[in-house]
C-alpha cells in the first residue's frame, strides 16, 4: 500500500472499490473527507460561492458516474480530485472572462492569490501574474491597464496614447500570450 | 484553508442527489442478494468505461463483450423463473435449460443494440433482488439443474458475473479492483463450500481424512473441508452470524493444508487459473492437496 493511503481509516483503494460496486455509502465518505478540499479548491479559483458549488458537484458526480476513472495505484483519491476540480475552476473562470470579455471588458475577476497549502497547490492568480510579467512591456501596460486597471480598450489607448485599434491587438495578443503560458503549465484542458 | 470557504452545508445533499441522477447505485435488496448486486454494479461500472467502444471485442467462448452480457441476463433469467420473478425476456419462458435459453437470448440480443441487452440485464438484476424478502433466500429452488438455497443460487450468480467481468477487462485491458470485501467473503465462501460436491464429482474421497484450507487476504479465512461439506472454523462468516457449530477438527484428521489468497483461489474456482500453476502452499499429504485444486473448477462456466 502505498505512503498516505492510511492516513484516515479505509485506505483510497478500498473505498474506490465500493465506489465501484456501486455502494453509496462510499460516496457520503468520499465527500464528508474530501469536500472541503475539492470546494476550497473551486472556491479559491473562481471566487463565486455558486461556481464552487457547481465545481464541487461535478466532481463528486463524476467520481461517483465513473469510478474506474480513479486509479489508486496511479495517485491519492485527494490529489485526483483536487486536479478534477481545478480543471472544472479554471474552465469555469475561462467561460466567465469569456463572458465578460462580450460585455466590454468590465474588470476582469483574476484569481485570488493564492496561499495554498492544498497538494497541487492551485495557485492560478499566481501563474497568471507570472504569465502577466513575463510579457513584452507593450503588451504588459495594455493588459495591466485593461484587466488589473478595469480599463476599456478607449481608455487604455487614451492613456497610452495609442491609436484605438492598436490598444484593442495589444490586449488580444497578450490575452492569447497568457492563455498559452498557461497552457504550457498544464491549467489548459 | 479558511473557515469561508468550507463547503455550505445544504451543498451535501445536494452533490449526493446530483450524483445518484448519474449512476444508479447497486441494486438495492437483502442480505442474500448484496454480493451479487455490489458485482452487478461492478459489472455495469466497466461497461460504462468502456463507453461503448467493445462491445464486439470477443472475450471468452466465442462470445463479444455484448454477447456475454446477454449469456449472464439468460443465466440471471433461470434464476427469475425460479423464484417467481419476470425473466427477461418474458417468452419464450427460461425452462431450465441453460444452453437453450443461452441460445434464445443471444438470438434476440444480437438483433438489438447493445446497449438495450445491458439495460435488460441491469434491470433484470434489480428485479431479482427485490425479490428476495427480508430474512428469506432459504428455499430451495433447482437453477440450470442445481438445487440449492436461493442465497447460494444468488452466490453463484456473483460468482459468475464477476468471473466474466474480469474476463471483460482483460479482453479490454481495462482495470477492474477485486470485489469488496463483504461480497468477496461471500462469493469466497461460496467456492469453498461447493468443494466437497467438486471433489465427489472427481472421484476423490476424503473418507474420514480432512483438508485444511485458509485463504490469506480480504475476504479470506480458515476453513476444513471434509467429505460432506466445508466448514469454516476460522475468520468472518460472510453472513455476520456467529460461527455456531463449527467443528474443530479431530487430532490427525487434517492429512493436508493448503494456503493461498482468497482472489487467487476464486479465481482458480472460477476457471481462470490452472490447478497445476497457482499460486499455493501445500503442506501434508501433497496429493491429496493436488487432488482438491484440481476439483476446484469444477461448476466453473465458461
Amino acid at each position: 500500500m502505498r505512503v498516505g493511503a492510511c492516513e484516515e481509516g479505509r485506505g483510497d483503494a478500498e473505498l474506490a472499490g465500493l465506489l465501484v460496486a456501486g455502494d453509496s455509502g462510499a460516496l457520503e465518505e468520499a465527500y464528508d473527507r474530501y469536500a472541503p478540499v475539492v470546494y476550497g479548491l473551486a472556491r479559491r479559483v473562481t471566487r463565486d460561492a455558486q461556481a464552487a458549488e457547481d465545481v464541487t458537484q461535478e466532481v463528486f458526480g463524476r467520481l461517483w458516474e465513473r469510478p474506474l476513472a480513479f486509479d489508486p495505484a496511479r495517485g491519492s483519491l485527494r490529489v485526483w480530485l483536487s486536479t478534477l476540480a481545478h480543471r472544472r475552476a479554471v474552465d469555469w473562470v475561462r467561460a466567465e472572462q469569456r463572458r465578460r470579455r462580450m460585455n466590454a471588458l468590465p474588470d476582469l475577476a483574476t484569481p485570488e492569490p493564492g496561499v495554498d497549502v492544498d497538494v497541487i497547490a492551485a495557485d492560478v492568480a499566481g501563474r497568471v501574474r507570472r504569465a502577466v510579467t513575463a510579457l513584452p512591456p507593450d503588451l504588459r501596460a495594455a493588459i495591466v491597464l485593461a484587466y488589473y486597471g478595469g480599463h476599456t480598450y478607449r481608455q487604455v489607448a487614451r492613456v497610452l496614447g495609442l491609436p484605438e485599434g492598436t490598444a484593442k491587438s495589444r490586449i488580444r495578443l497578450g490575452l492569447r500570450r497568457i492563455a498559452t503560458a498557461l497552457e504550457g503549465e498544464g491549467i489548459g484542458r | 484553508m479558511t473557515a469561508e470557504h468550507a463547503p455550505p452545508r445544504g451543498l451535501r445533499s445536494a452533490t449526493l442527489a446530483a450524483a445518484a441522477a448519474r449512476r444508479a447505485p447497486a441494486p438495492p435488496g437483502t442480505g442474500p442478494t448484496r454480493p451479487y448486486a455490489a458485482v452487478v454494479a461492478m459489472l455495469d461500472a466497466l461497461l460504462t468505461e468502456l463507453a461503448g467502444a467493445h462491445w464486439r471485442t470477443p472475450v471468452v467462448n466465442g462470445w463479444t463483450v455484448h454477447e456475454l452480457v446477454a449469456h449472464l441476463a439468460a443465466t440471471d433469467s433461470l434464476l427469475a423463473a425460479a423464484i417467481g420473478a419476470p425473466p427477461v425476456p418474458p417468452a419464450p419462458a427460461p425452462g431450465d435449460d441453460l444452453d437453450s435459453r443461452t441460445r434464445t437470448v443471444l438470438e434476440r440480443a444480437r438483433r438489438l443494440p447493445p446497449e438495450r441487452t445491458r439495460r435488460e440485464w441491469r434491470g433484470q438484476a434489480e428485479t431479482l433482488c427485490r425479490s428476495v424478502p427480508e430474512g428469506g433466500g432459504d428455499d430451495r429452488v433447482r437453477v440450470a439443474g442445481w438445487p440449492m438455497r436461493v442465497r447460494d443460487h444468488f452466490l453463484a450468480r456473483a460468482f459468475e458475473t464477476w468471473v466474466h467481468a474480469d474476463d471483460i477487462a482483460s479482453a479490454t485491458r481495462s482495470r477492474l479492483p477485486p470485489p469488496p470485501v463483504a461480497p468477496l467473503t461471500a462469493i469466497a465462501d461460496f467456492g469453498v463450500r461447493s468443494l466437497p460436491p467438486a471433489l465427489d464429482l472427481c472421484g476423490t474421497d476424503l473418507g474420514d481424512s480432512a483438508i485444511g484450507l485458509i485463504l490469506h487476504g480480504p475476504g479470506g479465512g480458515h476453513w476444513v473441508v471434509r467429505a460432506r461439506r466445508a466448514t469454516r472454523i476460522g475468520g468472518p462468516r460472510p453472513d455476520g452470524r456467529r460461527g455456531a457449530g463449527a467443528t474443530a477438527p479431530r487430532p490427525g484428521e487434517v492429512a493436508a493444508e493448503i494456503s493461498l489468497s482468497t482472489l487467487e483461489f476464486c479465481f482458480l474456482a472460477g476457471g481462470r487459473r490452472d490447478p497445476a500453476a497457482v499460486e499455493v502452499e501445500i503442506s501434508g499429504e501433497a496429493a491429496l492437496a493436488r487432488a482438491l485444486l484440481v476439483a476446484a473448477p469444477t461448476f466453473a462456466g465458461p
